[in-house]
């Protein structure tokens, strides 16, 4: 995220803690946020902004190019230097299919990672802030706040549940 | 469940499942030394075709498939029960699969890596092997993309590193767990392989998105790799080959196969590495379930073949299944339909089915039966085509014997190893099965 202001961690132990304090800075003008969970929390999609989601998009566009590579590559090997093989046609369409198809699924999976690293942003190119028991059993939100907003945005997580509220690690994961 | 309760559930999943990662014992250090044994016998019998000749085998005019490429489509069966469980269960929403889905991955990575060694194995020449891959070259020759060969080419290859991404996928958030529970050089290799993995919203968003479109994608995969092994076969005119049920029926057999080998490896996994309260008797059930349907429709197969050949009138394709029935093969048939069609109809009874060393019994004999199957289907069909004069029989060589029992080294061995290096079980997803979902069935 581009936003320059402070950041706060508050760890929770449940998501439905983390939950209650998504809402809780939702009413009190907090929009900025990000949730770190060790497992995924459909509950959120609808509380945070999701960005556009563009991995589709790369999985289809992957299937549409390697689809016409795989036919492509057969139709001009063989229109290159026609030889007749089993009495077939040059351009035997249907026995192309099958390369197309793998074709097809290979460039599609390669470009659904693609975009899946691309969008979800792995690796990081900058450090991004991180909790370490996020991957185990604790549900972290990081909050985007004013400097003096500081100390009423810690009662009111507190007040739903957050274990601790602090300043977050600095460090990216790893 | 309590806020305590949940955080303390998740912290044993996890050591639970890290335990296997830590220091090896002394009983995996001694299958791994059987293993590689088995394996060095394999590569040694292997150097055998290199050093003399193709001849070594017991491979013949007219039976020019034998051993070798029953190895192929064997392990290539294998390798399909990991996509089944990961992938079309995922789709279907059967939340049971989530502590068995990473072995059973792991397993298809393995088996198809293992499937992919017997094309080259069986070409003897194997330095010609660079002739099946499609690349400009001086000469202007291109590959016959005709030939259901290549199609084998272009399906594993593609099987194989789809299976590979799929698994990788998985893997990234537990692969940050154990970043997160390490040091030193450890850590930094984890933390290479789970990419800065921070488990935020918006990570988890495109991950599920992500992991449904490769499960989406892997799916009619998984369906066409062994519909194209099985036009290895098909588009020839051979009786007992030439068939268009073939495709479906190599499908399920796979996936019948595959199942049985899950069950072999699970169930030692699983009481050695203590993994008792995640992989319950449950799944060795609903695998069981799997066992029977999709015996039911292998022992279909069977039987529709040999309806085929006799309503066909085709006296080629009578005496290719007489032959099978009763023919020198016929043995093998036998206990082929006794492995593959009776023992698993048994584990219709419940009381069966919780038995586990008699499903364990069950699941290694479709293992065997499904090997014959495959050896069945390729020796009986070649020894006796159409023109008595040209008949011949067929028996492996030692030194296929020898490479059959190296390939499963090799697989237990690299399987072994994934162990090692990976969680066995998928901790997020199964942390995330402890929360109440759409349609939950009760199951975790």
């Amino acid at each position: 995220m581009r936003d320059k202001r402070p950041i706060l961690l508050a760890v929770f132990s449940s998501p439905q803690e983390l939950t209650e304090g998504i809402n809780s800075m939702l009413r009190s003008g907090h929009k900025t946020m990000e949730a770190l969970s060790p497992i995924p929390l459909p509950e959120l999609e609808d509380l945070l902004h999701q960005p556009t989601d563009i991995v589709r998009w790369f999985a289809l566009g992957g299937c549409i190019v390697g689809g016409v590579f795989g036919m492509a590559l057969q139709a001009l090997t063989v229109l290159h230097w026609p030889l007749l093989v089993g009495g077939k046609p040059p351009l035997s369409w249907p026995a192309f299919v099958v390369i197309g198809f793998e074709m097809a699924i290979l460039f599609g999976a390669l470009a659904t990672l693609a975009g899946f690293m691309l969008s979800a942003k792995l690796p990081p190119i900058a450090k991004e802030h991180y909790h370490i028991g996020c991957s185990q059993s604790d549900f972290a939100l990081l909050v985007w706040h004013h400097e003096l907003d500081y100390a009423s945005i810690e009662i009111q997580l507190k007040a739903v549940g957050a274990r601790e509220v602090r300043l977050p690690e600095t460090e990216a994961p790893g | 469940m309590t806020n305590e309760h949940t955080r303390d559930r998740f912290e044993q999943i996890d050591r639970l499942v890290l335990r296997s990662l830590l220091r090896p014992g002394k009983l995996y250090i001694a299958f791994s030394a059987v293993v590689l044994v088995c394996l060095g016998l394999g590569v040694f019998a292997y150097s055998r075709i290199i050093t003399v000749a193709i001849g070594v085998t017991g491979k013949n005019n007219p039976v020019h498939w034998g051993a070798l490429i029953t190895n192929f489509v064997f392990w290539v069966g294998l390798a399909h029960s990991g996509t089944l469980i990961s992938a079309i269960l995922y789709l279907f929403r059967a939340r049971w699969r989530t502590s068995i889905n990473r072995i059973a991955e792991a397993m298809t990575v393995v088996a198809i890596m293992t499937a992919g060694l017997f094309p080259l194995v069986h070409m003897g020449r194997v330095w010609r092997a660079y002739y099946l891959v499609p690349y400009p070259n001086s000469r202007e020759l291109w590959p016959n993309f005709r030939s259901p060969l290549l199609w084998d080419v272009f399906a594993i290859t593609t099987y194989m590193l789809v299976s590979i991404m799929f698994f990788y996928v998985g893997l990234i958030p537990d692969l940050a767990t154990v970043r997160d529970r390490s040091n030193g050089l450890v850590k930094k290799v984890y933390s290479l392989l789970s990419l800065g993995w921070r488990g935020s919203n918006r990570q988890w968003h495109h991950y599920e998105t992500t992991y449904l479109l490769l499960a989406a994608l892997a799916t009619p995969l998984v369906i066409s790799v062994h519909s194209v092994v099985s036009w290895d076969f098909a588009v020839s005119l051979v009786p007992g080959w030439h068939s268009t049920i073939f495709a479906p029926y190599f499908v399920a057999g796979a996936i019948f196969s595959g199942c049985a080998m899950i069950i072999v490896i699970l169930m030692p996994m699983r009481k050695f590495l203590g993994l008792e309260n995640l992989i319950e008797p449950l799944h060795f059930s609903m695998l069981c379930k799997m066992l029977i349907f999709m015996s039911l429709i292998i022992t279909y197969s069977y039987f529709s073949e040999f309806f085929v050949a006799w309503y066909s009138g085709n006296v080629f394709e009578q005496h290719s299944f007489y032959n099978r029935a009763f023919g020198f093969y016929s043995p093998l048939f036998w206990v082929m339909v006794l492995c593959n069609s009776i023992l698993p109809i048994t584990l219709f009874s419940a009381r069966l089915r919780s038995n586990m060393i008699y499903v364990y019994v069950v699941a290694v004999c479709v293992v065997i039966g499904m090997w014959l199957e495959r050896f069945v289907i390729i020796v009986s069909s070649l020894s006796q085509d159409y023109d008595p004069y040209a008949w011949g029989q067929y028996w492996p060589s030692i030194v296929e014997w020898g490479i059959t029992l190296g390939s499963f080294g090799m697989f237990f061995f690299m399987f072994g190893m994934l162990t090692r290096i990976f969680p066995v079980v998928a901790m997020g997803e199964v942390k995330s099965q402890l929360r109440p979902g759409p349609g939950d069935a009760g199951h975790a």
